[in-house]
């Protein structure tokens, strides 16, 4: 064989091996634990009984809320006065 | 030479062309039928709409790069390299992609995402093996297996895909 053809054979042969591993790679979906929520759903309602804030601004919060299934139902079940302005998303995540 | 192009060319024609068009088609199907049951991301959607994406963009490749291995007037062991190499390249992206999709969308792999991502990689071997077949013994066994593996990857791929989709919608369990 030729120089080349056995430098051919070598790349595949390496992407055979790159492609094997990420074959028996696994992955797992991460949830976020559940006293990282709590504690910024308190940050949330501190900060909703100082002032008056949108959710929809507050895209920090928007955004970590919007990664559980039941964000939407979470946030209508803050009580007054916290809920005071709270807007929730009509276009889901 | 020229006529073990020829020969090349001809079996190409027959594994490759065979399904011309109806295998994306299947893939896009089920995208749209598991992306409709589940309203979200899942394993099987990200799957299919990659094994899709996949197929679609061999289909566009695949006619001009035919012709190209058969009428090009390079020399025979480049030309099969192209060919080989190509298939090999974008296999090897497909499982890669397919890999970070779930991490990028955090979500679970499941065991459909990795039996594709495994008979992709025997896909590979496939095409390693056909290539040192070509330049060193050209057995007819090695051909018969090539052609009869490639078709029975597609073919497998399909039904378990589909077997997939049916299983998690009716609770189907063959």
């Amino acid at each position: 064989m030729l120089i080349s053809e056995c430098f051919f054979v070598f790349v595949m042969i390496v992407l055979a091996v790159i492609s094997s591993y990420y074959s028996q790679l696994k992955y797992t979906r991460v949830f976020v634990p559940a006293s990282v929520f709590e504690r910024a759903i308190n940050e949330l309602l501190e900060l909703l009984s100082q002032r008056e804030v949108y959710l929809k601004t507050d895209l920090g919060v928007a955004e970590f809320l919007k990664r559980y299934d039941d964000w939407e139902e979470f946030i209508r079940q803050i009580p007054e006065p916290h809920n005071n302005g709270l807007t929730v998303f009509e276009g889901k995540s | 030479m020229l006529l073990q192009r020829d020969v090349f060319v001809e079996e190409i024609n027959e594994v490759i062309f065979q399904y011309y068009g109806i295998i994306p088609f299947l893939y896009s199907l089920i995208f749209v039928a598991s992306i409709g049951v589940y309203k979200c991301a899942t394993s099987l959607t990200i799957t299919s709409v990659v094994l899709a994406l996949g197929e679609y963009a061999q289909e566009i490749v695949k006619r001009p790069l035919w012709e190209f291995v058969a009428e090009s007037s390079i020399e025979y062991n480049y030309l099969i390299m192209l060919w080989v190499g190509v298939w090999i390249v974008a296999s090897t992206v497909m499982i890669i992609i397919l890999h970070k999709l779930h991490v990028w969308l955090n979500v679970t792999k499941s065991k459909v995402a990795q039996v594709v991502q495994w008979v992709l990689v025997v896909s590979i071997l496939l095409q390693i093996i056909k290539y040192l077949d070509e330049i060193l013994i050209q057995s007819d066994s090695i051909l018969l297996l090539y052609q009869f593996g490639i078709s029975c990857i597609n073919i497998c791929l399909i039904i378990y895909m589909l077997y997939s989709l049916f299983r998690n919608i009716f609770n189907v369990d063959f």
